[in-house]
């Protein structure tokens, strides 16, 4: 009897893992298809695609600017083979001249496709509009999706599933935001920080006590640094931060920086309350009796932990932003202080207020997790 | 006297820091110094001409030591957490070449143009080594944060129960990974678009295309670089598995003699 139950998780166990198997399978075998689809999806597009066959280098010139820069200017003939619409299969030249850096120019090579303003008339004063880069971007999601599916299996088709819903969330705030010509960003933004906090941290644990102490100290962590960031502010007068440094934001771009600071910190928030959070229940499972001083205790050790390495993962996401733009004005004669000051302040001010919803998560997540989480069940 | 933001902020930081973590302050302050010294320095070194990915992956190993042996975990952990981020590095590279010779992230979009008016573009640094530099750099943090907690657990796991065969570690290895990835894709989803929001509020604004969204440099940018942070990510799961298998057994081999 004993041996037949086992006999049978075990072929359980098999089929399980053959359909896994077969799962893990169909994904790669789609994800193939799906390149080669990429590939070949022009007639998709209203935009002419075509597709680089040959290129040819006419000329080079050596180049010199005001601050001694040496860089070369090379002009290419590219031939381009029309991929739809009514001129398919039509070949046309046209010329393109790039740069040696290449910040916003680029070298065509055979074999690329591009979207093209096609000039019937005279094919040659085509404009190409940019690189077709579809199928990389669809080959390297589907890569990670197979990825992670083949290592962490089904936690992490639910973590891809949860940010797939954030991401549509944060287009219908976007959108929302737009609607009000972008006069509610910062509420929009606001209520949107609840939002996700309530709906990730509920597909981690479901609706229980741990749900509740994560959720509010996440929340409340956001909003005490945030406060304390706008306090910040108005008592230094803003002094050091030029908001016109802030990249692509056209119209108000102190509101925008703001919000940037709000949305940036919470994923870090969220994945440290989390991690004190269950770590405190399985205390309190283990030993129901403790008192709140000696789980508070264990949460800020836990805390202490963790702090570092994820302060140093925001920092290095705004920091790497910055390198091309500090580059550039060092280049251009800038000096260090003033290269400082227009191209990696603002990332520091966001790693350092991001820091702070760090810390302060910490105790907030001991404090409440000793007082609401119950060792019964 | 007045104080710049960034002064009072980091002198916020330092008081909670010392209220929360206590004499950890002193390691926790000290290596975002360093970072951004690192960084800072990294910056430096490519605008004098070094080369950029060469210079980011140097510095890439001195960034993560610095992470990983500023935070209180011990040597032995420690250790085995630089050998995977290494390792993870590595490979991320290896991933990052063909990602930039088959999007050519280069450089600045049609979106900055206006900006880079008084600038001279041509400074003779390749911008599409600085897109590898920049795409290796992001992804540090996490990288050495994931396999700091993969280490830990896997150990924590080990001492409390020794006799664990190999089949179920490797088993429990993937529970334990699927939990800190599940947290760690957050913590870099809302990091990225924390970082670049005005550039999706941009493209919302002048309603761009689907079509042209989706081969926008800087858009593909922005998403190659959190996808590939996650398959580094993901990665230290099966690395760290493997090295700590390994290095048990040479424990236990070690004390049978």
């Amino acid at each position: 009897m004993q041996l037949n139950i086992s006999e049978r998780s075990e072929a359980m166990k098999q089929t399980k893992k053959q359909i896994n198997l077969w799962i893990i399978a169909l994904v790669l075998v789609m994800g193939i298809g799906l390149t080669i689809f990429m590939r070949h999806n022009a007639f998709l597009y209203k935009y002419t695609v075509a597709q680089v066959t040959a290129t040819q280098t006419l000329s080079k010139h050596k180049n010199e600017d005001t601050h001694q820069n040496v860089d070369y200017s090379t002009t290419q003939n590219i031939t381009l083979k029309i991929l739809n619409g009514q001129h398919k299969n039509k070949k046309f030249n046209l010329h393109n001249t790039y740069t040696y850096s290449q910040a916003l120019d680029q070298k065509y090579h055979p074999g690329q496709q591009v979207l093209v303003t096609l000039n019937a008339k005279s094919p040659s004063k085509s404009v190409i509009i940019g690189q077709k880069r579809d199928t990389l971007i669809v080959t390297l999601i589907w890569l990670t999706i197979l990825l992670i599916l083949v290592i962490v299996r089904k936690k992490g088709a639910l973590s891809i599933l949860s940010l797939l819903v954030n991401v549509l969330l944060f287009i219908l705030a976007i959108q929302l935001e737009l609607r009000h010509n972008g006069k509610h960003l910062l509420p929009i933004f606001a209520v949107l920080v609840v939002l996700f906090t309530l709906f990730t941290i509920g597909l981690i644990f479901g609706l229980n006590a741990e749900m509740f102490v994560s959720s509010v100290a996440t929340i409340t962590a956001t909003s005490v640094s945030f406060l304390l960031f706008l306090l910040v502010l108005k008592l230094t007068h803003e002094q050091g931060i030029h908001y016109e440094a802030v990249s692509y934001a056209v119209q108000q771009p102190k509101t925008i920086f703001l919000a940037q600071v709000m949305i940036g910190v919470l994923g870090a928030i969220m994945d440290e309350s989390t991690d004190i959070t269950s770590a405190m229940h399985q205390l309190k499972y283990e030993n129901p009796g403790l008192p709140f001083h000696k789980v508070f205790r264990s949460g800020l050790n836990m805390g202490k932990q963790i702090i570092g390495p994820l302060i140093s993962i925001l920092f290095l996401i705004f920091m790497a932003d910055t390198i091309p733009m500090a580059i550039l004005y060092l280049r251009n004669g800038n000096s260090i202080v003033e290269t400082f000051n227009w191209t990696m302040y603002l990332g520091l001010v966001q790693s350092l207020v991001s820091a702070i919803g760090i810390v302060l998560t910490v105790p907030l997540t001991s404090a409440l997790a000793g007082r609401f989480i119950g060792g019964k069940r | 006297m007045s104080l710049g933001v960034v002064s009072a902020l980091a002198l916020i930081l330092l008081v909670l820091l010392l209220l929360v973590t206590g004499k950890d302050t002193f390691s926790i302050f000290g290596g975002m110094i360093l970072n951004f010294l690192a960084i800072f320095f990294v910056i430096l070194l490519i605008a004098l001409g070094t080369p950029p990915l060469a210079t980011a992956f140097i510095s890439g190993l001195v960034i993560l030591a610095i992470i990983i042996y500023f935070s209180p975990v011990g040597l032995k952990t420690g250790t085995i957490a630089y050998i995977v981020s290494v390792l993870t590095i590595v490979l991320l590279v290896l991933l990052i070449l063909p990602v930039q010779y088959f999007g050519q992230l280069q450089g600045f979009g049609n979106e900055t143009n206006e900006e880079l008016g008084v600038f001279s573009v041509l400074i003779g640094v390749s911008f599409g080594q600085v897109a590898t530099a920049m795409l290796l750099m992001s992804a540090l943090g996490a990288i050495a944060e994931a396999s700091i907690a993969m280490v830990s657990a896997l150990n924590e796991l080990i001492e409390e129960t020794p006799d664990l065969t190999d089949q179920r570690l490797y088993h429990d290895g993937r529970i334990i990974g699927g939990k800190i990835m599940g947290t760690a894709y957050n913590t870099l989803f809302f990091g990225f678009f924390g970082g670049y929001l005005a550039l999706f509020i941009w493209f919302i604004e002048l309603k761009y295309s689907p079509a042209l969204l989706i081969n926008d440099k800087l858009f593909i940018t922005e998403v190659a670089s959190v996808i590939l942070s996650m398959i580094a990510v993901t990665l230290t799961v099966p690395f760290t598995t493997f090295l700590v298998v390994r290095w048990r057994h040479r424990m236990i081999s070690k004390s049978k003699r």
